[in-house]
């Protein structure tokens, strides 16, 4: 709050909450509370970093600010030298499919790939070449090959699975470098970005034998992150939101399926066997708790998941894989009014647009208009009061005590649809 | 029946003849003196004509010979002192009485016998010891005990009123059930009919009910003077006491029932019971005493020396007390249930001071003062017993008072008892009379058979019918609600908790219904806690849910007990309560139908707060199965709450644990507490919790603020780039970024040397160098980044340098 804001972050962040979505940026400026919660998921990045593996389930309800907790620490990982990886799930966009789902889930991963010089994505080409710049520089030194220094790099790439055709095609990335060969450059690039859709095209571009297909999505993420820190950088975190779509499968097979990958990748972090791999899961209560759909339908998952039976009475553990959001309250979301303000006045106080009172009065109006949720559901009503903000500061004069009763605010309804599960195969409705 | 004021009347006549020796004569002996001379007149002059001799002697005069009884020239003594030789000290060694029983008599007339007792006298009047039979005008008086004699003088001068002088006159024939004289009847005086009578009552054995009691007064006069004038100078009239008090009490048996005899021989008892008493006498049993006008002599005597020793009172004594004390008042239950209230009054007593009251040492001495009935006591002065510092307790209200509470408290308990005792006169050892009763009051038989069952308790749940409890304490068929309430808690109080748990407002079973019996200790905490309150109906709630799919098999039974172990929040009391609670639900389950008719008149808001409060319960354990959660969802479907809220309600619980919010109560039990937080009626912010939010946040700024370093911050090595260390010369970096090698530090600053580049150009540029350009723009933002914390390039095409480094950088 005391030091000042670059007008860059306060526009992000601005534009951001006015659009009513999650700032990308920033977000350490309008974070209120969650001490534990951010010290946990920073020791978490700082395991990444140093070789280990995590495995983190954000559970909140809507509107409880998950997504923006998982940018937070998006950004915080960034800023500790971590590749992010960030997808959200829907139907199309699942761990496990046979559809071409999970290699679309994949795709959206890499094309979201993002370093602290690409915040906004599309690091993967970057990364691809910085690994390639520095085993050119050594080749030099060495009086090597390029390609011989990084099949020597990848060596042990290639006892994962798929790790020989990936060392070939960054071999042929590198080719088409110093061979002025963009296609195959781009093919390399679409190679790891799990954009071939079948192994032909793959043979035919890259000659390679395999592609990132469904079954291999996390197999080729665990690969991603070893050459990630081979290329200069701490570690992987995959960042994956909307669980919700999981616990919607109305399949019960596919929905098991995707809990087993889940299973699967929580084993490996907790075991340790993902070298400098972290994921971060954001869902809603129910994708955890409901015991027909959710994670708790899984009984493998559910014994790992269970609470450590000594926390409860005051007593914390933070070291267990569920991280919970608790939904703001009122007092919350009057500090959270607070930073708000202080950001659109960057950090001075002098230039704040309203008084205290005012965010009270502000905060009255909404919970007369729109009872209880407003806090708990703050996107529409802080979309609302940015607004505010906006106004008052381009009409000196105008008196925000009569402006107050003229805001609308929408209620924020949502969290419903995540609730919506998608029409059954199970014989919902069967009639003779 | 005619006597009542013979002594206070001898008192008025004591009092003024003392002075005049022949005003006492005047008034006193002529009565006597005239018949007397009369009939030694009569008697004299028959004699004087018919023998010419001076030889008859009847002893008919009043004054006593002062030859044959030097101890009885009592009247010449001023005062004597009875009892100096006081059967207390010679008789009770252990009682050293520093001024032994006084009987004071002033003489009123001492010269007074002087003159009449000139005449000699023949036989004086003697006692007939017990057992010694004595012949009088031809009729055989068995068993003695009365004064024969033709002599025995009062202090009036006439012969002691029950003197049988046995040359008076008799006639053949006298019936005793007639009266024959007046007031104050005297042997002497009376005609000679009644004598007959009286000699015939006194030899039929002194018994028949239906003499009149002028006759009883007349032997009484007897023993009353043996007692109290005998006594204290005859060491064998002593030894008479306990013989008097037996006859007296066998009179009291036959002609108790006059009240004026009954007065006068309790008395004469109470006297000659406490002629001789122990220093101590609490500690011996006591007798049995009569509700009287005041508080029995003995027992004031034993109140008294309890005070005096400082000794509690016992219990016996204190019920004694209140039972005679005139002031107490007994209300019915107290007599009707005697016993009862006989052991509930030591209970509270107990209860109240512990071993006994300890009474405070009064002024007023005890001191018992003896209404003579005789006229022969007229002319001694007041008959008193005193009992050395023996304080009279009785004028002391303060400890009444206290035992009035405590016999109030003990008749309360008693009341429905003892109207039900008065309704049914027979049924008081049914069970439904027991149950009206203090378990403590039950007989014997009963607690044992309550002892069986709490020991059976001990061993597990006892599962039976309501019928075959009743029957086990003798009682029939059916039992209404309150005596099934009482009889809950008389289980209670010995330890057996019951389920139904009728005490907290369970609907009572029938007889056909199991009820379950379950040891419990102590009386357990209480059971109207919201916490239990909703654990008892999550376990109904989950058995009616169970039941609605089927039976409630074993499984199904094993986890609602697993679960009942989990909540730890509840009492060991609570839990084996909800234990018994399950046994019973699965004996006589709730139905569905029941429950939701129970839930329906809740308000929507209260069934949300009780499904929430059942996400918490569900909690207790600190973790969350998902059968605790399949079972959350359909109970939440009963109350008609969307199945669905059970996950949020689940997770705000468990959110809400943690101490993230600083001040949230870090309780599993608060009710997620976002819904309590805001009030819908005004809106109010905790200005504490603000506070400590803020402090929070500024921790999360801290802690954020290294992680998003600013500018100022010096360059840092990035730590896991392997950097070849000849690439890297000081000298060439370029605005200040370290950590590059020669052809990224020229197109660093080839790259600064325009704001913006299309990416062609750049590519050319790069290529030209040998780098690849996404790699070098990494490269370089990335040192950028670690010195100045923004990228030196941005952008994908055209590509933006960034100015504001620009600046920052000598070129």
């Amino acid at each position: 709050m005391n030091a000042p804001i670059r007008p860059k972050d306060r526009d992000a962040v601005v534009q951001s909450l006015r659009a009513g979505v999650v700032p990308r940026t920033g977000q350490h400026l309008v974070q209120v509370g969650r001490t534990r919660e951010i010290q946990t998921l920073v020791g978490d990045i700082d395991r990444i970093a140093d070789g280990g593996s995590t495995f983190r389930l954000v559970i909140g309800e809507y509107g409880a600010g998950k997504t923006f907790f998982l940018n937070l620490v998006r950004a915080i990982a960034m800023e500790k030298k971590l590749v992010v990886a960030s997808a959200d799930l829907n139907p199309d966009r699942r761990l496990h499919a046979s559809g071409g789902q999970a290699r679309s889930l994949y795709a959206e991963l890499m094309r979201n790939v993002s370093t602290r010089t690409k915040p906004d994505g599309g690091a993967l080409a970057g990364i691809v070449e910085k690994f390639i710049a520095q085993a050119k520089t050594e080749a030099k030194t060495a009086g090597q090959e390029t390609e011989t220094v990084i099949r020597h790099k990848l060596e042990h790439l290639t006892e994962l699975v798929n790790g020989y055709d990936f060392a070939d095609v960054i071999a042929a990335y590198c080719r088409g470098f110093e061979e002025g060969n963009e296609q195959l450059k781009s093919d390399a690039v679409r190679w790891l970005r799990g954009e071939f859709a079948t192994k032909t095209d793959a043979r035919q571009a890259l000659g390679v034998r395999t592609i990132v297909d469904d079954a291999a999505v996390y197999d080729q993420l665990k690969l991603l992150a070893r050459f990630i820190r081979l290329a200069g950088f701490s570690g992987l975190l995959v960042n994956l939101d909307e669980l919700v779509n999981l616990y919607k499968l109305a399949n019960a097979q596919a929905r098991n399926s995707n809990y087993e990958q889940i299973l699967r990748i929580l084993n490996d972090s907790l075991q340790g066997t993902a070298v400098g791999l972290g994921f971060i899961l954001g869902g809603t209560p129910e994708f955890l708790l409901d015991t027909r759909r959710g994670l708790y339908s899984y009984p493998a998952l559910q014994s790992r998941l269970s609470q450590n039976t000594f926390a409860g009475d005051g007593l914390v553990d933070f070291s267990g894989p569920v991280v919970r959001l608790s939904s703001l309250s009122p007092e919350d979301f009057y500090v959270l009014l607070q930073k708000i303000r202080d950001v659109y006045a960057l950090g001075d106080p002098a230039k704040h647009l309203l008084p205290d009172q005012g965010l009270f009065s502000f905060m009255e109006h909404c919970a007369n208009k729109l009872g209880n949720t407003y806090f708990r559901t703050p996107r529409t009503t802080i979309t609302s009061f940015v607004n505010l903000l906006a106004v008052l500061e381009q009409n000196p004069g105008a008196k925000w005590e009569q402006l107050l009763g003229g805001i609308e605010v929408a209620s924020d309804t949502g969290g419903e649809a995540d609730l919506n599960v998608e029409g059954g195969d199970e014989l919902a409705s069967f009639k003779l | 029946m005619g006597v009542y004021c013979m002594a206070k009347k001898s008192g008025g006549g004591a009092a003024g003849a003392l002075a005049l020796v022949g005003l006492a004569m005047v008034a006193a002996i002529p009565k006597d003196v005239w018949i007397a001379l009369g009939v030694i007149a009569v008697i004299g002059a028959v004699l004087y004509f018919l023998f010419s001799g001076k030889s008859s002697e009847p002893a008919k005069a009043p004054p006593p010979a002062p030859a044959r009884m030097p101890p009885s020239r009592t009247p010449a003594a001023t005062t004597y002192r009875a009892p100096a030789s006081s059967p207390t000290s010679s008789r009770v060694p252990a009682y050293v009485p520093d001024e032994p029983v006084p009987v004071r008599q002033t003489s009123p007339a001492p010269k007074a016998f002087k003159v009449p007792d000139a005449p000699t006298r023949s036989a004086a009047g003697s006692w007939i010891p017990a057992g010694q039979s004595v012949t009088v005008a031809g009729v055989t008086i068995p068993d003695g005990m009365v004064y024969v004699g033709s002599s025995l003088p009062t202090p009036m001068g006439s012969n002691d009123p029950a003197l049988i002088d046995p040359k008076l006159n008799v006639t053949k024939s006298g019936v005793y059930r007639e009266r024959a004289f007046g007031y104050w009847p005297s042997y002497s005086e009376i005609p000679a009919s009644a004598r007959r009578a009286y000699l015939n009552w006194l030899a039929g054995g002194r018994k028949d009910p239906a003499a009149d009691i002028g006759y009883v007064f007349l032997y009484f006069y007897g023993l009353e003077r043996r007692a109290i004038l005998d006594a204290p100078k005859d060491e064998s009239a002593q030894a008479d006491w306990p013989r008097i008090a037996e006859e007296l009490k066998r009179l009291l048996g036959i002609y108790g029932s006059n009240h004026s005899f009954h007065g006068y021989a309790s008395k004469l008892l109470a006297w000659v019971g406490l002629a001789t008493y122990s220093s101590k006498l609490y500690l011996e049993p006591l007798p049995q005493y009569e509700r009287g006008w005041e508080l029995p002599l003995h027992l004031r005597l034993v109140l008294g020396q309890c005070a005096l020793d400082q000794v509690p009172v016992p219990a016996t004594v204190a019920l004694a007390w209140a039972r005679l004390d005139p002031n107490i008042s007994l209300r019915t239950p107290a007599t009707r249930c005697a016993e009862q209230f006989e052991q509930l009054f030591a209970l509270k007593y107990f209860q109240a001071f512990g071993s006994g009251m300890v009474l405070p040492v009064n002024k007023t001495k005890l001191k018992f003062a003896y209404a003579p009935a005789s006229a022969g006591f007229r002319g001694y002065n007041d008959i008193n017993l005193t009992f050395g510092n023996v304080p009279d307790v009785t004028v002391l209200t303060a400890p009444m008072k206290k035992l009035q509470d405590v016999v109030e408290a003990a008749t309360t308990e008693l009341d429905s008892f003892s109207r039900y005792l008065g309704r049914n006169p027979t049924q008081g050892k049914s069970l439904d009379a027991l149950l009206m009763l203090p378990s403590d009051l039950w007989p014997a038989d009963v607690r044992a058979r309550l002892q069986e069952l709490q020991l059976r308790t001990e061993r597990g749940l006892v599962v039976m019918k309501l019928q075959e409890l009743l029957a086990a304490f003798g009682s029939p068929g059916t039992a209404t609600k309150d005596r099934l309430v009482s009889l809950a808690r008389a289980f209670e109080s010995t330890n057996i908790g019951m389920e139904p748990d009728i005490l907290c407002g369970a609907k009572p079973p029938k007889g056909e219904d199991p009820v379950v019996l379950f040891s419990v200790e102590s009386a357990g905490p209480h059971r109207d806690k919201a916490a239990y309150q909703a654990a008892v109906l999550t376990l109904q709630l989950a058995n009616a849910v169970a039941l609605a799919d089927g039976e409630m098999g074993p499984e199904e039974m094993r986890q609602l007990r697993a679960q009942v172990e989990g909540w730890t929040h509840l009492t060991p009391a609570h839990q084996q309560r909800l234990r018994a609670h399950l046994r019973l639900l699965m004996e006589a389950p709730v139905s569905l139908a029941v429950l939701k008719k129970k839930l329906e008149p809740l308000q929507v808001s209260a069934k949300q707060s009780i499904a929430k409060f059942m996400a918490v319960v569900a909690q207790a354990d600190g973790s969350v199965s998902p059968a605790e959660i399949k079972m959350l969802e359909k109970v939440y479907g009963v109350l008609g709450v969307d199945p669905k809220n059970v996950f949020s309600d689940v997770h705000a619980v468990a959110a809400a644990g943690k101490p993230t919010p600083a001040t949230a109560p870090a309780s599993t039990l608060a009710p997620s507490k976002p819904t309590s937080a805001p009030a819908s009626a005004g809106f109010t912010l905790d200005a504490a919790r603000i506070a400590a939010l803020q402090k929070d946040s500024e921790q999360v700024s801290a802690l954020l603020a290294n992680i998003f370093k600013d500018d100022e911050v010096p360059a840092v090595t990035p730590t896991s780039v392997d950097e070849p260390a000849e690439a890297v010369a000081e000298s060439h970096s370029v605005a200040g970024l370290t950590g590059l090698d020669d052809a990224h530090t020229a197109f660093a600053r080839l790259l600064l040397s325009r704001p913006t580049w299309s990416r062609q150009e750049l590519l050319d540029v790069s290529s030209d160098l040998e780098l690849m350009l996404d790699g070098a723009l990494e490269r370089i933002n990335d040192a950028s980044f670690d010195v100045h914390d923004v990228a030196l390039a941005e952008g994908e095409d055209p590509i933006e340098i960034n100015q504001e480094l620009l600046e920052k950088v000598p070129a």
